[in-house]
């Protein structure tokens, strides 16, 4: 796995980065015409601990960079935008108890919401592997990020 | 589109109906909702773009010697830290250079519930002459002689938090030689040192119950103040013991913001930034619109909207809620 300023950074997922939007979100192939998005360790690190999660409707159509789901921590409230447009199909129910998941584990039990895309196109979109890592250190180090 | 589906309870919301009226007759229809720089908050309906326009500094960083349970003087960290009266004058003038407009001075208190802001009246002073900055000051218990000095400094304004419960004073507060006597003669001094005065009350303060709100509102109004902000208790922010237990209810939290309109119908009431996240944040907020407050720092996603649906007319600040006096007396912008 790479790492970023101390932040891990899973070469297998598709990343949604775009500092302009504040979106640093990665994304999973479940295989069956989901996916499951999360927030990077980069963007979990930038946000502080988690207080609160508030995910959108199941069943929401949600177009590319409008919210999934809103976090908040003590500096910091705002969206998850989503890295493509798509239907929400489940939300993270242990995140609206423990919202800290998202900074002890943002690639595991911390994922936000799964999305069945509505315009496979935009999935294409997102990058991926070194070319992903590449744009998440130019964010950590213009702003300062380190995890750990 | 936001849209808002909340349980909301039918019988307080016809009592709330009160509050809002005289909101309308007092006020009229605007509501002023406020995003001080100090937090980035974005929802759907509601963000302030652009420079930062009004922060927090805290004269002794981190650091508090009460170290309350219900804060554990976690309310200073995201303050700019500035420990000396030279560090005070050196951080204004790299804010002005900046573009910012206004500050907080607060700080952590001692061992008698004061912040000891003696040292930094000069300088504030020299803040306001030199600067033309805005300077409200976040203090504890308040003699004559320090409130003398706020006067002569030339602060705008001058925050306290006034509890009405000795209990709490000593348990929560880990004051046991002071009493509800001591926070209302912090008013008393205040206001008769000529200061304008935005005292604030924590709902929920003793452990997530309520308990001296409402004599502390009582309190309050008998000093005629020039706003009034009130809070909930986040236990997140507290110690450990606090963190499990769990906030008033946005009900009863609702019952404090009404009986407030109540007893001062012609000051504003404002909810202040410190409230637990999440959606009770949203019914709390939405309980407040109705039982008819001025304005709402950092409302939830969709509560400026709803605000909209039924009537009122949103005016959006970046400064901190404490100053809608001065906003409304058009001595600041919005």
């Amino acid at each position: 796995m790479a790492e970023v300023n101390g932040c891990p950074v899973p070469e297998d997922l598709l990343y949604h980065v775009d500092p302009e939007a504040n979106a640093f979100t990665w994304a999973r192939d479940n295989g069956d015409g989901t996916y499951t998005v999360g927030l990077t360790s980069i963007a979990a690190a930038m946000a502080g601990r988690l207080v609160a999660y508030t995910p959108k409707k199941v069943g929401k159509v949600v177009k590319k960079g409008k919210s999934v789901a809103t976090i908040e921590s003590g500096k910091w409230v705002g969206p998850v935008p989503a890295p493509f447009e798509g239907e929400i199909v489940e939300v993270n129910e242990a995140l609206k108890a423990n919202p800290g998941l998202v900074n002890d584990d943002p690639y595991g039990q911390g994922w936000i919401v799964k999305l069945k895309p509505t315009n496979p196109d935009e999935v294409n979109q997102l990058l991926k592997g070194q070319e992903a890592v590449e744009a998440l250190r130019k964010v950590a180090e213009e702003k300062g990020v380190k995890c750990g | 589109m936001v849209e808002l589906e909340l349980d909301l309870n039918r019988d307080l919301l016809e009592r709330l109906r009160e509050g809002f009226d005289i909101r309308l007759r007092n006020f009229g229809k605007k509501v002023y909702f406020h995003s001080p720089g100090f937090k980035h908050y974005e929802v759907e309906d509601f963000s302030v773009k652009g420079p930062v326009r009004f922060v927090d500094i805290s004269i002794t960083g981190k650091k508090c010697e009460l170290m309350c349970d219900h804060c554990a003087s976690k309310i200073l960290w995201h303050m700019i830290p500035a420990e000396t009266p030279e560090e005070l004058w050196k951080v204004c003038e790299d804010l002005k250079a900046k573009g910012v407009t206004g500050i907080l001075i607060s700080g952590g208190s001692n061992r008698d519930g004061v912040v000891e802001l003696y040292p930094y009246l000069k300088t504030m002073k020299r803040i306001k002459e030199d600067l033309g900055m805005i300077v409200t000051c976040h203090v504890g218990l308040v003699d004559r002689s320090l409130a003398e000095g706020l006067k002569e400094a030339g602060v705008d304004a001058v925050l306290l938090d006034i509890i009405g419960d000795d209990e709490t004073i000593a348990k929560v507060y880990k004051l046991p030689h002071k009493t509800v006597r001591d926070y209302y003669i912090s008013l008393t001094n205040l206001k008769e040192a000529g200061l304008k005065i935005v005292p604030h009350v924590i709902i929920g303060l003793h452990y997530g119950k309520i308990k001296g709100e409402f004599r502390a509102l009582d309190m309050i109004a008998d000093h005629d103040p020039d706003a009034l902000v009130l809070v909930v208790v986040m236990p997140y922010y507290g110690k450990a013991s606090f963190q499990l237990l769990p906030p008033p209810s946005p009900e009863e939290g609702a019952e404090v913001v009404l009986y407030a309109r109540k007893v001062m119908p012609g000051v504003p009431v404002m909810i202040g930034c410190a409230r637990p996240a999440g959606p009770e944040r949203v019914k709390f907020d939405i309980y407040s619109l109705l039982a008819g407050v001025n304005g709402i720092a950092f409302p939830a996603e969709g509560v400026v909207t709803y605000s909209r649906e039924i009537g009122l007319e949103p005016v959006v600040s970046p400064s901190c809620c404490s100053t809608v006096f001065m906003i409304q007396a058009g001595i600041i912008e919005p």
